[in-house]
């Protein structure tokens, strides 16, 4: 695929976009204090594929390994390490949600921790 | 590249509706190159301002897409937004270029007029003295300096300023946050100037 000239913008703007894969890889990047070329290494791509990836619809819990796959696949991306970095930003945010409301979502704790890989050790 | 068929924009607007997770990218694909083309031989936009303008309409239909009939040609209606916000734009870009003509006005000297010579001189001196003697930032000097050279670009001015990286739409906000800043200062030293003369 051509890289068009209109890529890093369309990528930029989905920063600003909560349902867009990019403001994801936004967040996790400030969470980890990373560079576009660290996550892209991280997941095993270039940084064209990531602003490609970026422009996708960030996957729902509903159907979370579903569509990570389906993302994965598209890109040529790992899709277990897709998943690992969704699923720990999906964490960080369900305890940032319960800090802000004062109260532990226990369920979204759970449902987030249900998407990590199995043989991924709980962070501390 | 044209616009996809009406058969292609139906099944990629059922998959959009069905939060199909990569279809977003494919919009992205089949309408950024045609819609930016229209723009620019229609509307004469420049190619950044015609590829923002067709990012918005995208982001408009994929943020709400059952706002969109599907009687209608998923091309015309995102062709329609992306006119609308290519008009806006030159239309804000106009109005910011006025003002900042009328403000760059009052401090730059323009051709040199034989009668108005000395008299003129005489103003850049003592506007020249009020500006070293006011206490504009470094930063705030290159940014006028900038400004009288013409320089109107957003992205070039938000360099001088050294602004931290941001979305496009910030960095416009944050340069006019900065321009109206020096603007205020400006006018506060010019009045000041003419009280000590008074």
């Amino acid at each position: 695929m051509t890289k068009p000239e209109w890529l890093e913008l369309a990528a930029r703007r989905s920063k600003d976009e909560p349902w867009m894969l990019g403001h994801a890889f936004a967040k996790y990047r400030q969470l980890e204090g990373m560079s576009e070329e660290e996550l892209a290494k991280e997941l095993g791509c270039s940084v064209e594929t990531l602003n490609w990836m970026s422009l996708c619809r960030r996957p729902e819990s509903d159907h979370f390994k579903e569509q990570a796959t389906a993302i994965a696949e598209e890109h040529g991306v790992n899709d277990r390490i897709l998943r690992r970095v969704l699923g720990r930003l999906k964490i960080v945010e369900v305890f940032q949600d319960s800090s802000n409301d004062g109260s532990a979502n226990q369920g979204g704790v759970l449902m987030a921790a249900q998407d990590r890989e199995p043989d991924e050790e709980p962070q501390t | 590249m044209s616009f996809p068929t009406w058969e292609v924009e139906l099944a990629l607007h059922a998959r959009i509706l069905r939060k199909d997770p990569v279809a977003s990218k494919e919009v992205y694909l089949a309408f950024m190159d045609p819609i930016s083309r229209v723009l620019q031989h229609e509307l004469h936009c420049l190619p950044d301002d015609a590829y923002d303008s067709a990012v918005d309409a995208v982001l408009v239909y994929l943020r709400a897409p059952e706002r969109y009939d599907d009687r209608k040609r998923l091309s015309t209606y995102l062709t329609h937004i992306a006119k609308r916000r290519a008009v806006d734009r030159k239309r804000s870009s106009q109005a910011r270029t006025l003002r900042e003509e009328k403000f760059v006005g009052k401090f730059e000297l323009g051709r040199p007029n034989p009668k108005e010579t000395m008299e003129r001189s005489v103003e850049a001196r003592d506007t020249v003295r009020m500006l070293e003697q006011s206490d504009l930032r470094e930063k705030e000097h290159k940014l006028l300096e900038h400004m009288l050279q013409g320089e109107k670009s957003s992205r070039v001015l938000g360099k001088v300023l050294e602004l931290k990286p941001m979305s496009d739409q910030q960095e416009r906000q944050e340069v006019k946050r900065h321009k109206d800043r020096l603007l205020k200062k400006l006018v506060r030293i010019g009045k000041e100037d003419s009280d000590d003369k008074a």
